[in-house]
């Protein structure tokens, strides 16, 4: 269970989240939509932790626990992950040796010894599977001359390895094709289960065709303005975000 | 150990009625004890003491551009003894260290402070010039061939022939010949392509400041082949001061693959010195690595002949503290397709200062392709680094390429480490590792290569840099 309650937050000295309220139930899937500028990215980066992201007022809690009063790592180790929209390219350390480094440490918060050498190789070649990533990707560095697809499908596979309980996905639908994304999205159903939980950030309505989300919330101007369920995203996709914005300006 | 019984007989340089510091002092050492210092040296290395001494006696306080970033003046200045007698201050290094690079089966040396320790496989110097020797050079000395010294018939058929082999506008030259009392000789004849390589360890270790001068002469033959590593350690928080010369000759068609480690102390003064002759087709494949240490300078002069020459040099420092780590490369190019390669990479932390220089050389005859990069990571607020890519060029028909950067860690990428929940610091660690690691991949020798990288790692966890199994930390307690 996450619980995002009026939620502040600010990059560079200005204020782009103004009061989030969102809350998500163990194994449901919502979807975040909204337009550009609106915030999404910044509440995907205050979740995970990233520094250039400064929380002034709110809370969140994750099963209890005060996520902001953990660092970035210590999140993870909790069972945050997020697929980035832009993941970065590590030159030098090979995608094996992260995701070792990755999967230790998360065992070792849990109070488990480091896992053996040829589980930990075993375990890759049955998540790679997943999304169909080739083995060459493992002894190349992290992103290290992915294409656009390739890294997409690396956030996904690393999710697959590191199995986090609440994982968020910042426009992982962008750039990819039809095929692509196809892939990437099953391999991200595969891996529900019931207990996970998601956030998902999206302009497309083949995202919600795919995923079939339980909630649909739209941000503006760093607020929740409107929440339904998937028919919310169909009308967005038809219709665009205006009539949000006109519903909203009759509001008293 | 019973060496200690007695004091090892050794001489202050830096007397209080010095005439004069830095450099200065050994010229007046050498006139105060130079006698003595023949009566336990390679006669043929003691011929030109007092050229050097004169050399050294005009050496003026401004040492030029070639130590702009060392200050040589200082580091020079503190009292150091000389083990003017040769005693061996550790009975059985090869026992007491045990240095060793794992599954390399190499032929070892030890060498504590300058004095040469018998060999677990003794080499004999062969007369005829066609068996490969790795030994001291008294020992090549005292071997005679038709009346003549076996080491001036290496001179004459290496050295002399080439006019300018060795770089002498460097006053760490002139000490080190001036000082030196033996040496290392390592021998490949023509076609040998040696399949252990050669490993030399230098081990400074003493109870009392010392300074050490030690010679490598690296013959190889025609078509010859070999690897040699260099190792420097140092025992204990004693002074020391080091010099080492070391000269390359490699006939047409050779290769040498020449790697340097350096694991020595925050007390460690250590100069470096590389003349390297190469004639043409030969190869030459260098790393430098800077693990640990007080003050390290590497100066590498290498001159190519004739055509088909390649040179690749490249290296890693990582330094933290207030070491200070220093590398001077000067390739002089040759003629027709010729290639030549620097690549060195910094990781720079605490207050430490870090400096390069590239000088790429290129006559109006050459024909060459060369390449020079320098890239450095800054990892403190007070950490700095100096880099200066020269090139000199004189020909029309060139590819020459410079590159230097200085950065700070990917803030990017270490996010996304710790987004996957790797902690801030081991995230650093992976990169910082990461970025040297691609000048590690460049050494041949698996063994080597992986065994350095090990200790690149544990460097960068601030674990003390030594070979598993190696018990010269258990002397540095």
């Amino acid at each position: 269970m996450l619980e995002i309650r009026d939620l502040h937050a600010e990059v560079e000295g200005k204020e782009i989240l103004r009061g989030v309220n969102l809350t998500i139930a163990d194994g449901e899937v919502h979807v975040l939509m909204g337009p550009n500028g609106s915030g999404k990215s910044t509440l995907s980066n205050v979740l995970v932790g990233n520094p250039k992201y400064r929380v002034t007022q709110g809370s969140i809690v994750m099963d209890g626990k005060d996520l902001l009063a953990m660092s970035p790592d210590m999140r993870a180790n909790e069972g945050v992950f997020m697929s980035f929209q832009t993941p970065v390219e590590i030159p030098g350390v090979s995608m094996t040796n992260f995701l070792r480094a990755a999967l230790n440490a998360k065992r070792k918060h849990q109070g488990l010894d480091p896992i053996k050498g040829s589980d930990f190789l075993a375990l890759l070649r049955e998540k790679r599977k997943i999304v169909g990533l080739d083995a060459h990707f493992m002894s190349r560095g992290v992103n290290e001359g992915f294409s656009g697809g390739e890294r997409k499908k690396g956030e996904i596979f690393q999710m697959a390895v590191l199995e986090p309980t609440f994982t968020i996905l910042d426009e992982t639908d962008s750039g990819l094709d039809v095929d692509a994304l196809r892939t990437v999205v099953e391999g991200f159903n595969v891996l529900r289960n019931g207990h996970n939980s998601a956030l998902v950030i999206t302009h497309y309505q083949r995202m919600l065709d795919y995923l079939k989300p339980d909630h649909v919330h739209v941000l503006m101007d760093g607020h929740i303005v409107k929440e339904g369920d998937a028919s919310l995203g169909y009308t967005i996709e038809e219709r665009g975000f205006d009539w949000i914005k006109e519903e909203i300006s009759t509001q008293p | 150990m019973s060496d200690y019984t007695y004091p090892p007989l050794y001489c202050n340089l830096g007397r209080e009625d010095a005439r004069a510091v830095g450099v200065e002092q050994f010229a007046d050492f050498l006139e105060s004890y130079g006698a003595e210092l023949d009566l336990h040296s390679v006669p043929e290395l003691a011929a030109n003491r007092s050229g050097m001494s004169n050399a050294i006696r005009r050496y003026r306080r401004h040492p030029g551009e070639l130590y702009k970033y060392t200050d040589l003046k200082a580091a020079l200045t503190p009292e150091y003894g000389i083990n003017i007698h040769r005693r061996l201050l550790t009975p059985n290094p090869y026992k007491a260290y045990r240095c060793g690079v794992a599954g390399m089966n190499a032929h070892t040396v030890y060498v504590v402070n300058d004095v040469i320790a018998p060999m677990a496989e003794p080499v004999s110097p062969a007369a005829d010039h066609d068996c490969f020797y790795v030994g001291p050079i008294s020992a090549v000395s005292q071997a005679w061939d038709n009346g003549t010294s076996m080491l001036i018939l290496m001179f004459q058929k290496y050295m002399y022939r080439s006019g300018a082999f060795m770089h002498n506008d460097d006053p760490i030259t002139w000490l080190n010949t001036m000082l030196r009392q033996d040496g290392i000789m390592v021998y490949v004849p023509d076609g040998m392509k040696l399949k252990r390589p050669v490993q030399i360890v230098n081990v400074n270790d003493s109870r009392t400041p010392m300074m050490s001068n030690r010679l490598l002469f690296v013959f190889l033959g025609h078509d010859a082949e070999a690897d040699v590593i260099l190792c420097d350690h140092s025992v204990g928080d004693t002074s020391y001061l080091s010099t080492q010369q070391v000269n390359v000759f490699q006939c047409y068609g050779s290769r040498l693959g020449l790697y340097g480690v350096e694991e020595t102390s925050a007390q460690t003064t250590r100069f470096s010195n590389f003349s390297i002759h190469q004639e043409g087709g030969s190869r030459l494949d260098s790393n430098l690595l800077t693990l640990t240490c007080g003050l390290s300078r590497n100066t590498m002069w290498v001159r190519q002949v004739d055509d088909n020459v390649q040179t690749s040099v490249s290296g890693a420092v990582i330094a933290d503290a207030q070491q200070h780590a220093d590398n001077y490369i000067h390739i002089i190019h040759g003629r027709a397709n010729c290639e030549s390669e620097m690549y060195f990479k910094y990781v720079m932390g605490g207050a430490s200062r870090g400096a390069f220089t590239g000088i790429s050389y290129v006559d109006r005859n050459s024909q060459i392709n060369s390449r020079q990069q320098h890239q450095s990571l800054v990892v403190s607020e007070k950490a700095r680094v100096q880099s200066r890519p020269v090139l000199e060029i004189y020909a029309d028909d060139v590819k020459c390429s410079h590159g230097s950067t200085v950065g700070k860690l990917d803030e990017a990428a270490l996010f996304y480490m710790r987004q996957r929940g790797i902690p801030e610091q081991e995230a650093r660690l992976l990169l910082q590792h990461a970025f040297v690691n691609d000048v590690l991949q460049r050494i041949p020798l698996e063994p080597l290569r992986e065994r350095i990288s090990r200790l690149a790692e544990r460097r960068f966890r601030g674990d003390a840099a030594h070979c598993d199994g190696c018990s010269i930390k258990d002397y540095c307690q």
